[in-house]
C-alpha cells in the first residue's frame, strides 16, 4: 500500500474517530497459564527460630522460617523450585495495631508473616507442579536500613541459606521433614521473585550464587515492585519486573532499571528480558498479609497513605471514576504473568512465551487488558536484529545497523535519558520518569504530518523474513503541549523494499502503547516506555528478504511527541517453532530404573535392574510444544492390564514416567532432570 | 628459612590479630578497630543541640531534631560511602515525628540539599536518625528536610534550623 501524507483536516478527523485505544490484534488466543493445575497441593512451614540466621556483616540475626507448597502426586518426582522473598514492611503486630520495629518481636508481640501473602500465587504454581518456597525475612527488614547495600546482599545470603537447607532436605533429608523430600526437586532448576526490597535482594542472590560457583541452577528471576538503589546488573538469566503504575512506595518504579541496564550491557547475552506495566497497581496488594482487609495490622494502600494528595488522583486516587485496580484483580495480573514467567523459563512450558512478549493480550483471568508487556529478545542471531538503539548521539544520523538515519520535520531530535544525558522532561519529579539516568531515548515532536524518521537498512541485514515483528518502545511525552491530554498518539510504520514497494501500518492497529500517561497528582502522570510491536505478517505486499528502509510517519495525527527507543526487528525467545531435534529413542533414567521410548514408533522398553524386571509395549504418542507424551493402558484402554505414562519435554531436555506392569503391580515413578546423562542399561 | 622468617614478620605486621580487629602495616600508623556503621549508630551519645519545635508538619509529621556527638572508640576503622575510613569523630542527628512509615522506600535526611544517608528507624516509628562523619557537613543554620525522593521533589522541611553549639 502506497502512503501518501494526509492534508491536516483528514489527519485531525482520522485522529478523532480512530484515535481511542485499540484492542490487542492478538495474533494468537493466549493460552491462560492461570488455570489451575492438575495437582492437588500441599503446604507445609519451617520455622528454626528468630535468629537462627546471621547474613556475614549484617547487624542483626535473621529467622528462618518459610512456607512450601509443593504438589501431592509427584511427590517422587524431581520438581522444579521456586523461592518467593518478600519486601520491607512491619515486622511485629498485636491484635489489630503493628507493633514494635525491632526484631526479634518483644514479649507479647507476634511476627508478621509477610512470606504468607504470596500463598495465592503459590498454591496455583504447586498445582501446576512447582515446588513453591517463599521465606520470611523479618530480621533483615528491622535492621537493613543500617547497612549501605539497604540489605540487598543480606538478602540474598538468606534465600542462599534457604536454598542449602532444601539441599539437605533433597539430599539426607532432615528435620522437620525427616526424609520426605529426599529426591523430590530439582535445585538445578530454579526461579526466583522477590517483591521490593525482596526484589533487589533476587537480583544480588543471582550474582551471589553465580560468585559462588553457581551451586543451584538460578534460571529465572522476577523482581516484583522492586527496589533498585544499588544498580545492580545481571544479564544470562530470563528477567521479568513487574511494575505497578500507582505504586506509592517504590513511586520511582526504579526497578526498571533492571531491564534497561541489562539490555546491552553483555553481547551475546542469550536472555531474554521483560518488565510488565501494570496499570491501576499498587505496590502493597501483591501480598496479601499487606492488604488491607486481609491481614488485621500493618496494612495499607500505599498511593493513598505515602503520596501526598494521592487520594485525589483521578487515575490512581480513590475519587469516582478512579482506574485503581481491586486488590482481587492486582492479584490475577500476578497470577498469569509471574506464573507464565515461571512456566516459560523455568518450566519449559513455551506456549505461554506470547503473553510475555505482547504478542497476545492477557487472558481474560487477568483481570485487566491494561497491562504493557515490554520485551527485549536474547542478543542471538535470528532473535534479535537490532535497527536503532539511540544509546549514542551517533545513532541520531547513523543507526546501529550503520545505515543512514534521515529525519524531516522533527523538533526536538535529541537523546534524553540515558547516562550523563539531560533529563527527559525537565522540571518534572523523577518519579515521572523513572528511566531517568539509565535508558538514552530520542525525544522527538512533529507539528507537520509530513514529519518522518527513516532508517536505512544495510546490505546485509535486509532479510528479515525470519523474524515475528517490529518493535520500539514509545512513550507519549505529556509536558509537551503538541499531545492533547488523554488522547494517545499514532503514527505509521512503512516498510520498504528493494524495488519501492512499502507497506504501512498505523501502530493504533496493533498496540495501544501510545497512550497519553494518565494522572495528575505527584508521581503521576509517568512515561514509561513501553514496546510497540507490529507483526511482520502484517507488512503485506513487501519483499520481506530484501527490506530497505523502516519509516516512521507522523502521519496520523496532526501534532505530537514522543519519546523512543530500541527499534528492533525480534522474535520470540525460542528457536522458532520446532523444538529440538531428538534421538528417536529417549532414555528415561532413575537410578537402576529406566525407560527407554521411541519417540516415532511409541514402543517402549521398562527395565528395573534392581528386582530384575523387564517390560515391553507400544503406546500412543502425542506431541504438543515441547511435550512428547506416551501413554499405554493396554489392549482394552476400558480395562487397563498396564498403566504406563511418559512425559518428555524436548525444550529442556528432562522427563518423567509411571510404569505400572500389571494392576496389582507397585507403580513405579522415575524422574529424570537430564537426559542426556545416564547409562540406559543396568550394569 | 629467612624467607620464611621475612613472611612471618609480614604477616605479624598485616594479618588480623582478632575478632574484629585488624592491625596496620607497621609505618607507625595507629592500631584500627573494624566497625561499620551500623555499630555508630548504637554509641552513646552526648546531645549537643536540639530544636523545641512540637508542632507536626507535613505528611510524617516532623517535629524537631536532635544532634548527639558520639562517644567513639579510638581509631574505629568504618567504611564509609564505599572506603574505609578511621573515624575518630562521629554524629548522630535525630528527626523527631512520625511515625514514621515502614516502607521499602528509604528516608532520606538531608542538610542544605547535602544528602547526609539513609533515616534508620526507632523501635517505636517515632524518629528516623543518621550518621554523619564528615563534620563539614554539619553546618550552623543549616535547613534539615526529609524526602523519599533522591531529587527531594516531596521534601518536608523541619520549621527549625540546625543550631550548632557554639565553639
Amino acid at each position: 500500500m502506497r502512503m501518501r501524507p494526509l492534508p491536516l483536516v483528514l489527519a485531525l478527523i482520522v485522529c478523532l474517530l480512530q484515535c481511542s485505544p485499540q484492542s490487542h490484534q492478538a495474533e494468537a488466543q493466549s493460552l491462560d497459564p492461570a488455570l489451575p493445575g492438575p495437582f492437588t497441593v500441599v503446604k507445609e512451614e519451617y520455622d528454626f527460630g528468630d535468629t537462627a540466621f546471621a547474613p556475614p556483616g549484617f547487624p542483626g540475626p535473621v529467622e528462618v522460617r518459610g512456607s512450601v507448597h509443593y504438589p501431592l502426586e509427584f511427590i517422587n518426582g524431581s520438581r522444579p523450585v521456586l523461592i518467593f522473598l518478600h519486601g520491607r514492611h512491619a515486622v511485629c503486630y498485636t491484635g489489630t495495631t503493628a507493633g514494635a520495629f525491632a526484631w526479634p518481636c518483644p514479649a507479647g508481640q507476634l511476627p508478621i508473616p509477610s512470606y504468607a501473602g504470596y500463598d495465592y500465587l503459590a498454591n496455583l504454581l504447586a498445582s501446576q507442579g512447582y515446588f513453591v518456597i517463599s521465606i520470611s525475612a523479618n530480621g533483615i527488614n528491622a535492621a537493613d536500613n543500617m547497612v549501605a547495600d539497604e540489605g540487598a546482599l543480606a538478602r540474598a545470603q538468606l534465600i542462599q541459606h534457604h536454598l542449602d537447607l532444601w539441599n539437605t532436605f533433597n539430599t539426607v533429608g532432615g528435620a522437620p521433614f525427616g526424609t520426605k523430600f529426599i529426591g523430590r526437586i530439582n535445585l538445578r532448576r530454579v526461579g526466583t521473585m522477590g517483591h521490593s526490597r525482596g526484589g533487589e535482594g533476587v537480583v544480588r542472590h543471582f550474582q551471589l550464587n553465580q560468585s559462588s560457583g553457581s551451586p543451584y541452577g538460578i534460571k529465572a528471576v522476577f523482581p516484583l515492585a522492586p527496589i533498585d538503589s544499588n544498580r545492580e546488573v545481571i544479564n544470562q538469566v530470563p528477567l521479568g519486573v513487574l511494575l505497578p503504575y500507582c505504586d506509592g512506595d517504590v513511586s520511582n518504579l526504579a526497578g526498571v532499571h533492571f531491564y534497561d541496564d541489562s539490555r546491552y550491557n553483555l553481547p551475546g547475552d542469550p536472555s531474554p528480558k521483560h518488565t510488565f506495566l501494570v496499570m491501576g497497581a499498587n505496590h502493597n496488594f501483591y501480598n496479601t498479609v499487606w492488604t488491607p482487609g486481609l491481614f488485621p495490622a500493618g496494612t495499607s494502600d500505599d498511593w493513598t497513605r505515602f503520596i501526598a494528595m494521592g487520594a485525589t488522583d483521578a487515575f490512581c486516587g480513590t475519587v469516582p471514576g478512579n482506574r485503581r485496580l481491586t486488590d482481587a484483580q492486582q492479584r490475577s495480573t500476578a497470577l498469569v504473568y509471574i506464573t507464565a514467567f515461571f512456566r516459560v523459563y523455568v518450566g519449559g512450558e513455551t506456549q505461554f512465551a506470547p503473553l510475555l512478549t505482547g504478542a497476545s493480550a492477557p487472558p481474560l483471568s487477568a483481570g485487566t487488558a491494561d497491562i504493557f508487556p515490554t520485551y527485549h529478545a536474547p542478543d542471538i542471531a535470528g532473535l534479535r536484529r537490532d535497527v536503532n538503539r539511540f544509546t549514542d548521539v551517533a545513532n541520531l544520523t547513523t543507526n546501529t545497523m550503520g545505515g543512514a538515519v534521515t529525519a524531516g520535520g522533527l523538533t526536538p531530535f535529541s537523546l534524553c535519558g540515558g547516562p550523563a544525558q539531560p533529563v527527559c522532561l525537565s522540571a518534572q519529579a523523577l518519579t515521572r520518569q523513572p528511566h531517568n539516568g539509565g535508558l538514552s531515548q530520542l525525544t522527538t515532536g512533529w507539528l507537520d504530518p509530513a514529519a518522518f524518521l527513516t532508517q536505512e537498512i544495510p546490505a546485509g541485514q535486509r532479510d528479515v523474513h525470519g523474524f515475528e515483528a517490529l518493535q520500539f518502545r514509545a512513550s507519549v511525552n505529556f509536558i509537551d503541549p503538541r499531545n492533547i491530554a488523554a488522547l494517545p498518539q499514532d503514527f505509521t510504520v512503512v516498510l520498504t523494499d528493494g524495488i519501492g514497494r512499502a507497506a504501512g501500518v498505523r501502530v493504533g492497529q496493533t498496540s495501544r502503547s501510545l497512550f497519553f500517561p494518565p494522572g495528575s497528582v505527584d508521581a503521576v502522570p509517568k512515561v514509561v516506555l513501553n514496546t510497540v510491536r507490529i507483526p511482520l505478517s502484517v507488512f503485506s505486499g513487501v519483499d520481506l528478504t530484501d527490506v530497505r528502509t523502516v519509516q516512521f510517519r507522523f502521519n496520523q495525527v496532526l501534532q505530537g511527541a514522543l519519546l523512543i527507543t530500541d527499534v528492533a526487528f525480534a522474535s520470540q525467545p525460542f528457536a522458532p517453532a520446532q523444538p529440538p531435534l531428538l534421538p528417536s529413542v529417549v532414555c528415561i533414567q532413575e537410578g537402576s530404573r529406566f525407560i527407554k521410548v521411541n519417540t516415532q514408533t511409541g514402543a517402549y522398553e521398562f527395565h528395573d535392574c534392581a528386582k530384575g524386571i523387564t517390560f515391553t509395549g507400544t503406546g500412543s504418542l502425542s506431541v504438543s510444544s515441547c511435550k512428547i507424551e506416551l501413554k499405554d493402558l493396554g489392549a482394552n484402554p476400558k480395562k487397563p492390564d498396564r498403566s504406563v505414562f511418559a512425559s518428555i519435554n524436548t525444550c529442556v531436555s528432562t522427563g518423567t514416567a509411571s510404569v505400572q506392569i500389571s494392576p496389582s503391580a507397585v507403580v513405579s515413578n522415575i524422574t529424570d532432570g537430564d537426559l542426556a546423562s545416564g547409562t540406559c542399561a543396568c550394569p | 628459612a629467612l624467607i620464611a622468617v621475612l613472611m612471618t614478620l609480614i604477616a605479624a605486621g598485616s594479618g588480623v590479630t582478632g575478632a574484629g580487629q585488624r592491625s596496620s602495616l607497621s609505618k607507625g600508623e595507629p592500631e584500627s578497630r573494624e566497625g561499620s556503621i551500623a555499630q555508630l549508630h548504637k554509641l552513646p551519645g552526648q546531645v549537643i543541640s536540639e530544636g523545641k519545635n512540637d508542632l507536626p508538619v507535613g505528611m510524617l509529621n516532623l517535629k524537631r531534631y536532635r544532634l548527639e556527638e558520639l562517644d567513639v572508640p579510638p581509631s574505629l576503622d568504618v567504611r564509609v560511602a564505599g572506603r574505609d575510613k578511621i573515624i575518630t569523630q562521629a554524629w548522630r542527628l535525630t528527626i523527631v515525628g512520625g511515625p514514621f512509615p515502614v516502607r521499602d522506600m528509604p528516608a532520606i535526611i538531608w542538610l542544605d540539599g547535602n544528602k547526609l544517608g539513609v533515616g534508620v528507624e526507632s523501635p517505636d516509628l517515632t524518629q528516623i536518625s543518621v550518621i554523619v562523619t564528615d563534620r563539614a557537613l554539619l553546618q550552623d543554620r543549616g535547613k534539615i528536610t526529609v524526602s523519599y525522593s533522591e531529587d527531594r521533589s516531596d521534601e518536608i522541611e523541619l520549621p527549625e534550623r540546625l543550631a550548632l553549639p557554639r565553639r
